[in-house]
């Protein structure tokens, strides 16, 4: 019998989460959180080989029916449980375990209630897994909403000095974003119907994306002309997923939960956060908003566009102001998820590739911004810029992989920054020239984001690390030790990350290429950007 | 895979393998880096001897939808002249640098910057494809941020990268969005399919462009970061700063300018022209010496950019080369003084890289000394030296071009020029003619043979024999033979006018002090430093601390008024809840107690009451049923 590895990818975190709620032992916690981890990234080599054996645009998928519900004399519901793993889930699932299993290694800076720490963390680990893999909206909703719960209470009760405060931001504006997904999630189910006597609704993305299934009295059928405020219930529709999923990501102006969150978070939940959580974001609006409203999304490109733009150059500003260090890598975050929907507004292959290699690209080098300023903050409790200089004389191995985390963020051709903005810039120029999906100013002002951004980075270099040794804390300089060896553990894979996804994008495009081309072809086609 | 194709990635790729083996012998990086660069120039050597200039074979970097990006090489008479003049010059820093480095700490860092930067700077004159050469042009700019920044210790040091790194920053990302610009105009990244299409650029694309290669070029007005990536260590400044780094800009123009629309090539010429004589001029007030050689150095790539815009990039290649030696050659004998010195002052505080402080006596430093003065004389252009030749071949095309501009660039030379002999000779004076100050004892190192050897060998490169055999005619060796005349008139004037200027103006400053009291604007590099702080950087931050603040109460602010108004609804409701719906359960429940109560008092207990109210009942049933 053929083994559902991606069931044992949800399955293996929720038995380790039940498995440390029935074991003691101060230690043995982290040892089992380990072990699931490396568990999974064992199942992922072995998924990576299945899938160089297969040719399909979709590697592997599980399905089994989930429950029925009949619905009188409108038909019946029936829901599945469909796990699938394509070009855009698989890179994603990779750098998710890649990234949970360091946080975990991180997770050494936690003293205590250490049982109800590792059971969260894998419990948000199986959320995870699941919500990137999930292809019934229902399934994916139960996933992306039950990752609020450990979200929350690691925050709320390992965080620092306002944790509840960030804590219950965060939960209450995410809740908002599910909840404008739900009515979305409603409406679409009502819509989209197979066969007759009984009709059979479901929650499948697959038969939302058929527009012979739309029933004709259907909320969300395109003929359907009664509308809110001007706009189709379509386009509404759209806005909803839109909003929902960019609070996620974060966009303007709904980021202010992003920089307290992760202020307060501890460093492990902060990777977590920055590497992981917003990508379910950009994940969401590519599977899901764009799949299924592609008119509705390409006629609103310019203000998807825009306010991509918006958080690029906002966010970057904020950073460059930023007295904080984790606000300043908090705000760059929201700066370069700024270039997911700029990607997504341009509307071409080039700028799509340019979204999905964003998302895995960020993931890592936040993963490791996240983790240099744990470092320091392990050491003094301090995180102000002001605070130090001078720091390379007593840190400079600590000094160099901050060189290549910054020089990564700052698109550095060579590391894996440069290649995912320079894909969305070429989407975003090609989608300014003839066809004017988004205006040429776009990437324009994207640019001026990517200065800024070089300048926050390098300006904190020459405030935190250049010049003689010195500190405005009362501390001994002997606390300021360089790299244990256990940091370098978590630093030296990521690194060497950035490095091959800079240099040789291929390893990520062989798995996001065939995905883009299938997806353009449902969503854009050539004739719908008049190409 | 062509032979040529293996052996230029090769080239490219051994200061990796040089970086590789200082991470092993950590010892010995100085020398394993030296050794690493004669193989390289060995190998530059027998590939330039082949001739073979057309690499067909390309390896697929990555493909994406529409595009694939294949590392190729676009070979051509200008990267064959340029490849040799790097790995030399390369080569010849690296030996220097053992000596002039030997006491430093972090020497693994340094050489292996030195290393990266000239795999970048390799990789840059080969590559064929735009993203490849963006992305070397980029390496370029990080080995130049982290050299610079060397001395970490040195605030100013850092500041310095900084300002180096950003002012690129803002001139490569315009240069990539006009790569991607191209990218959608001509369907292509390959540089040879872009010229062999020969369709001229878009206006907007080329301007683009243009700034794109200003900062890198040090051109006005983003030349000021030059001047002050003189903190790095001499040999970096020679190499990165005054021989190949900064000529980027000049060879990628040199290479597009088939292309090039009229408009760009006349920016060109013009921003090149006031970048000549503005720094020329900026040069004749500096008292630090290696800021006196970074202002001519970026009034000399005025010139080149400027000849790229009359439609003459052969003048500009052979300027480039001719200058790369010069200059660098400079670099590494003020860098040698300056090191000599250093171990021979009387006291450290004493800075030796201040003119008004030298006067060391000549004959002390005769080596140093008279490499120095040839390089000199080549930089101004005096007769029988190699830069002789290349500048005459400047006038002769400007003077023979049909281009409008041509003219106006022709008097700017001369002017430039003029003004080159004049700061040439104050710097000449001012080091090593000067009244003896009693600053340095006389002992010297000057013999070592690593600091020799290279000083020796970058002067023979600075006689007319690189360029032709005849001394007096600008007919390059490796160029087509065109069919172009000096003029007589030309040629003569030239050779009298620079040795007799050269002359005076050593008369002149040999014969009185120096004056203490500079032009300040020219002193400060026409304030473009104060300039670009008040205009951008000033503002960015302003904008920055704006937006935070209103991200603190404007956005917070709202949701925390949401919160305060939920929280206030809710006890609102909650008082409602309490007094209105509760409030009515509560009433009827209290109504039917009262009731209740009242009914209770007839259950008293006494049977004298109930017979009351038996009897009082049944006398009103009688009386209802008898009426």
């Amino acid at each position: 019998m053929e083994l559902p590895l991606l069931t044992l990818l949800i399955l293996i975190p929720l038995l380790g989460a039940l498995l440390i709620l029935l074991v003691n032992g101060d230690t043995l916690f982290q040892r089992l959180a380990l072990a699931v981890g490396l568990l999974q990234v064992l199942l992922f080599g072995v998924i990576l080989f299945k899938t160089s054996l297969n040719s399909n645009t979709i590697y592997l998928s599980e399905k089994v029916n989930w429950f029925t519900l009949p619905l009188g004399k409108s038909g019946i519901l029936q829901t599945h449980y469909h796990l699938l793993l394509d070009g855009l889930s698989l890179p994603l699932i990779g750098m998710s375990i890649l990234v949970l299993l360091i946080a975990t290694l991180a997770s050494q800076e936690i003293t205590n209630k250490k049982k109800g720490y590792f059971s969260l963390l894998l419990l948000l680990n199986a959320s995870i897994m699941g919500s990137f893999m999930a292809q019934d909206f229902l399934l994916f909703y139960l996933f992306f909403e039950f990752m609020l719960l450990p979200m929350y209470f690691l925050i709320g009760i390992w965080g620092g000095k306002r944790r509840e405060y960030a804590s219950i931001k965060f939960f209450l504006y995410t809740l908002l974003g599910s909840l404008l997904i739900l009515v979305v999630l409603i409406a679409l189910y009502m819509s989209y119907g197979q066969g007759a006597n009984p009709t059979v609704y479901s929650f499948s993305f697959d038969m939302a994306q058929q527009s012979n299934l739309l029933q004709a009295d259907a909320l969300l059928h395109p003929n359907n002309f009664s509308g809110i405020g001007g706009l189709s219930l379509r386009t509404w529709a759209f806005i909803f997923l839109f909003i929902g999923f960019g609070i996620k990501l974060p966009m303007f102006p709904f980021h202010t939960w992003l920089p307290d969150a992760h202020v307060e978070a501890p460093t492990p939940i902060s990777v977590i956060l920055a590497a992981i959580l917003l990508k379910i974001g950009g994940y969401g609006l590519l599977r899901i908003a764009y799949p299924v409203f592609p008119s509705e999304a390409l006629q609103l490109s310019f203000w998807v566009g825009l306010v991509g733009v918006i958080s690029i150059v906002y966010g970057a500003w904020c950073a460059l102001a930023s007295k904080d260090l984790k606000k300043l890598i908090a705000y760059s975050s929201i700066s370069h998820m700024g270039f997911v929907l700029l990607g997504l507004a341009s509307a071409h292959a080039e700028g799509i590739a340019g979204v999905i290699y964003q998302m895995i690209s960020h993931g890592f080098i936040s993963a490791m911004l996240f983790l240099l300023a744990g470092v320091l903050y392990v050491r003094t409790h301090d995180r102000k810029i002001a605070h130090y200089s001078g720091l390379h004389q007593v840190m400079p191995v600590y000094f160099s992989f901050v060189l290549i985390a910054f020089f990564a963020s700052l698109g550095m051709p060579g590391l894996s920054g440069f290649m995912a903005e320079f894909f969305v810039l070429t989407g975003a120029f090609m989608a300014g020239g003839s066809q004017a999906i988004i205006p040429f100013v776009f990437p324009m002002l994207a640019l001026v984001g990517i200065l800024l951004s070089a300048g926050y980075y390098l300006w904190t270099i020459q405030r935190m690390f250049m010049g003689t040794f010195h500190t405005s804390l009362s501390i001994e300089k002997s606390v300021f030790t360089d790299l244990s060896s256990q940091e370098k553990m978590m630093l030296v894979p990521l690194a060497i990350l950035v490095f091959v996804l800079g240099l040789f994008p291929q390893v990520i495009l062989q798995y996001i290429n065939p995905f883009i081309e299938q997806w353009m072809s449902v969503v854009f086609p050539a004739s719908a950007i008049g190409l | 895979m062509s032979q040529s194709f293996i052996l230029v990635s090769l080239i490219c790729c051994l200061p990796f393998a040089g970086m590789l083996m200082n991470l092993w012998l950590r010892k010995y990086v100085a020398y394993t880096s030296t050794f690493f660069l004669f193989i390289i120039n060995i190998l530059v050597f027998y590939f330039i001897n082949q001739h073979e200039t057309q690499i067909e074979t390309s390896l697929i970097w990555f493909k994406l939808q529409s595009f694939s990006i294949e590392l190729n090489y676009y070979i051509n008479r200008d990267s064959i002249l340029l490849l040799p003049v790097v790995s030399i010059i390369s080569f010849l820093v690296h030996v220097f640098s053992i000596g002039y480095m030997a006491y430093e700490k972090s020497l693994s860092r340094y050489f292996n910057g030195l290393l990266f930067f000239t795999a970048s700077m390799l990789l840059f004159v080969c590559a064929g494809n735009l993203i490849v050469i963006f992305l070397a042009w980029e390496c370029l700019g990080l080995a130049s941020y982290l050299l610079i920044g060397f001395y970490r210790e040195k605030t100013e040091a850092g500041f310095a990268a900084l300002k180096a790194m950003l002012l690129n920053r803002f001139s490569d990302l315009l240069l990539l969005s006009a790569i991607i610009l191209m990218f959608a105009y001509y369907q292509s990244f390959n540089l040879k399919e872009i010229i062999d299409s020969q369709q001229t650029l878009p206006q907007l694309v080329g301007w683009m462009l243009l700034l794109g290669v200003l900062a890198k070029s040090a051109q006005f007005p983003l030349m000021n970061w030059l001047p002050s990536a003189m903190t790095g260590p001499s040999p970096v400044s020679a190499l990165i700063h005054a021989a190949t780094m900064v000529i980027a800009g000049v060879y990628l123009m040199i290479r597009l300018s088939p292309i090039l629309p009229l408009s760009v090539l006349h920016g060109l010429t013009t921003i090149g022209s006031l970048t000549a004589l503005l720094g020329a001029l900026a040069a004749t007030q500096q008292f630090d010496v290696k800021k006196i050689l970074a202002y001519s150095t970026i009034s000399q790539l005025g010139l080149m950019m400027a000849a790229v815009g009359i439609a003459s990039p052969q003048a500009a290649m052979l300027h480039m080369i001719s200058h790369a030696f010069f200059k660098a050659g400079l670099f590494l004998g003020v860098g040698a003084l300056i090191h000599h010195l250093e171990e021979n002052r009387v006291n450290k505080e004493i800075n030796v890289q201040d003119i008004r402080n030298l006067g060391a006596p000549y004959k002390s430093y005769p080596y140093t000394f008279y490499t120095i003065l040839i390089f000199s004389l080549a930089l101004c252009g005096i007769p029988f030296t190699s830069g002789f030749l290349s500048k005459e071949y400047l006038l002769t095309q400007a003077w023979n071009s049909k281009n409008s501009l041509s003219i106006f660039y022709f008097v700017f030379i001369i002017l430039t020029s003029t003004i080159t002999v004049i700061y040439t000779t104050r710097l000449i004076v001012y080091t090593f003619f000067n009244k003896s100050k009693e600053n340095f004892n006389s002992a010297s190192s000057e013999k070592k043979p690593v600091f020799l050897f290279p000083l020796i060998a970058l002067s023979i490169a600075s006689f007319w024999w690189i360029i032709n055999f005849n001394p007096f005619h600008a007919d390059f060796y490796f160029f087509s033979k065109t069919t172009f005349t000096t003029p007589v008139w030309l040629t003569i004037g030239s050779t009298l006018f620079f040795p007799v200027l050269f002359f005076l103006a050593f008369r002149y400053f040999n014969s009185r002090d120096i004056s203490n009291s500079p032009n300040q604007l020219l002193l400060q590099g026409f304030a473009l430093d104060n300039l670009q702080q008040k205009l951008f950087v000033q503002p960015t931050l302003f904008i920055g601390n704006l937006f935070l603040s209103i991200e603190k109460k404007w956005i917070d602010g709202f949701i925390h008024v949401m919160a305060f108004a939920t929280v206030l609804f809710s006890h609102i409701i909650s008082f409602l809840d309490y007094w209105l719906v509760d409030g009515l359960v509560r009433m009827t429940y209290k109504a039917s107690y009262t009731l209740g109560g009242w009914v209770r008092v007839s259950r008293s207990g006494y049977v004298q009451h109930y017979l009351f109210w038996f009897l009082f009942t049944a006398v009103l049933f009688i009386i209802w049923v008898l009426f």
